[in-house]
């Protein structure tokens, strides 16, 4: 990994660069691999990022928006070290918590309990700590009364509950987030939000994946608009938000002008 | 480890029970056939049979949890940077809990045959544990990675199982084996491991110090090159999950 400059940058990404081979069927097995030395499967390469730099100083909020399967997600994955990128680098300074699709990681023949000291655990708590607090991050999310219960019988809410509040223990420099309150009601976001306020406040960096434009402008300090791998604006979150609303009414539009033509 | 466990057994009646009937089952099965039909003269052969079952056991078990266990935490490796040798550890120390288990029986039947084993005893049996564990990580490390991508080798690993039970010398004596044959046994680190803790149990002689050498040093040199193999096979696991 490489330095950064000392400059307050504590994320550093420059020319990422990410594809997969995405076979049309899956050879899942040795069998279909031998079966199909002699028909070959045309692959397709899927570029998910294309010379994708950033830099991010400590305590900036940057929320990240943009189509579905643009890449977001993917980028976030390489930023938490999940992925190898192709080409380029990205060095972070400092602790790293991936607050990826929370809840989805969680062990549905595992109690509550056990479910927060794994979960704690890759979310980059350290579990002596998680040994010590797991009845307050229980108590926490208002599910005390279950902690031996497994996370299967839990209801969705609960689940996603349980799930930020084992997120709001993590303490790190550099948090990665990727749409954290998708699946809650407003009350539920309204407390996301104001978790993450406290840790802007606190001096603590996001990186916030989101479809949810209101709370970019609203939050976040800079915005990346990302389009089919590349970034397509960097900067002011509101003119980031203005671009993204306008390239999809452009579109609208000129899907709307097709549609009449065709009508004439 | 302990959640692995937990999680292998919960919702069954007999819950651990089930770790010790599969050998015992397997051992009177075998014992039978061996004592009785083909009438083995050795008096300790029925502890020795044991010794060997437990011990291929452990090998089997292991080697199999550490070869699924990337594909088993494809939930955590996905979601974070994680450390995937522990991952493969875990699977594998999560079979040792069985074989304390099954070391308590084994360790019971022995002391109707040579006697209860001495703390001796016990540290060559947990050594012999030790290495065997060590070479189902050795196959995980070289393995699991692939089996992210080829799903059905888990299927090819339980015939090569199948087949090592019966070329690691467990229901015969080493001795069995015939003399132009003898140097090929080296090649399966297995052998004299077996024999070794089958002698600690029967508190007989063990004639092949050179060759258990041997096949530590061998599973040694595995599990580095093993480590070496797995930086490099694991890269993309993340993408393939």
């Amino acid at each position: 990994m490489r330095l950064l400059p000392k400059d307050g940058t504590v994320l550093e990404a420059k020319g990422v660069r990410k594809a997969f081979e995405i076979p049309r069927e899956r050879r899942n097995s040795i069998r279909e691999t031998v079966a199909d030395r002699f028909r070959r499967i045309p692959a397709t390469r899927i570029v998910a990022l294309d010379d994708i730099s950033f830099e991010v100083r400590s305590g900036e909020f940057i929320g990240i928006i943009g189509d579905n399967g643009c890449g977001k997600t993917t980028l976030l994955r390489v930023l938490a070290g999940i992925y190898p990128p192709d080409r380029g680098h990205v060095a972070i300074d400092g602790s790293v918590a991936p607050l990826l699709e929370l809840g989805s990681g969680f062990n549905p023949d595992l109690s509550a309990r056990d479910n927060i000291l794994v979960n704690g655990c890759i979310m980059g708590i350290p579990l002596k700590e998680l040994r010590l607090r797991w009845r307050e991050i229980l108590a926490h999310s208002g599910l005390s009364k279950f902690a031996d219960l497994k996370i299967r019988n839990f209801s969705s809410g609960m689940v996603s509950r349980l799930a930020f509040s084992i997120a709001s223990f993590v303490d790190a420099d550099v948090y990665l987030m990727d749409e954290v309150f998708a699946v809650g009601d407003i009350e539920f976001k309204r407390h996301c939000l104001s978790r993450m306020d406290d840790l802007k406040s606190s001096g603590k960096t996001i990186v916030l994946v989101t479809h949810d434009l209101d709370s970019v402008c609203k939050h976040a300090n800079r915005a990346i608009l990302i389009e089919k791998g590349r970034m397509a604006f960097e900067g002011n979150p509101e003119r980031c938000v203005q671009i993204y609303r306008d390239s999809h009414a452009k579109k609208e539009s000129s899907e709307l002008s097709v549609t009449l033509e065709a009508r004439r | 480890m302990a959640t692995e466990l937990k999680q292998r057994y919960s919702g069954s009646i007999l819950g651990i029970l089930w770790v010790l009937v599969k050998p015992i089952f397997l051992f009177a099965v075998l014992n039978f056939v061996f004592s009785r039909i083909f009438a083995f003269q050795d008096p300790d052969y029925p502890i020795k049979l044991l010794t060997g079952i437990v011990l291929w056991n452990l090998f089997s078990e292991a080697s199999t949890l550490s070869l699924t266990s990337l594909v088993s935490r494809a939930n955590l490796i996905t979601r974070s940077a994680s450390p995937m040798p522990a991952f493969i550890m875990a699977g594998a120390v999560s079979a040792a809990i069985n074989f304390f288990f099954n070391l308590v029986v084994l360790s019971v039947f022995a002391s109707f045959y040579a006697g209860f084993p001495g703390f001796r005893e016990l540290g060559f049996i947990l050594a012999a544990a030790a290495a065997t564990l060590l070479l189902a990580v050795v196959v995980g490390l070289f393995l699991s990675p692939f089996f992210v991508r080829y799903r059905d080798l888990n299927q090819i690993w339980e015939v090569v199982l199948t087949a090592g039970f019966y070329f690691t010398p467990i229901i015969y004596p080493i001795t069995l084996i015939p003399e132009n044959y003898r140097p090929l046994a080296i090649l399966n680190p297995m052998t004299y491991i077996v024999a070794f803790a089958q002698s600690v149990v029967a508190r007989q002689p063990f004639e092949w110090q050179a060759e258990l050498a041997w096949s530590v040093t061998i599973i040694l040199a595995a599990f580095v090159l093993s480590l070496a193999a797995f930086r490099v096979s694991s890269r993309r696991v993340a993408e393939l999950l």
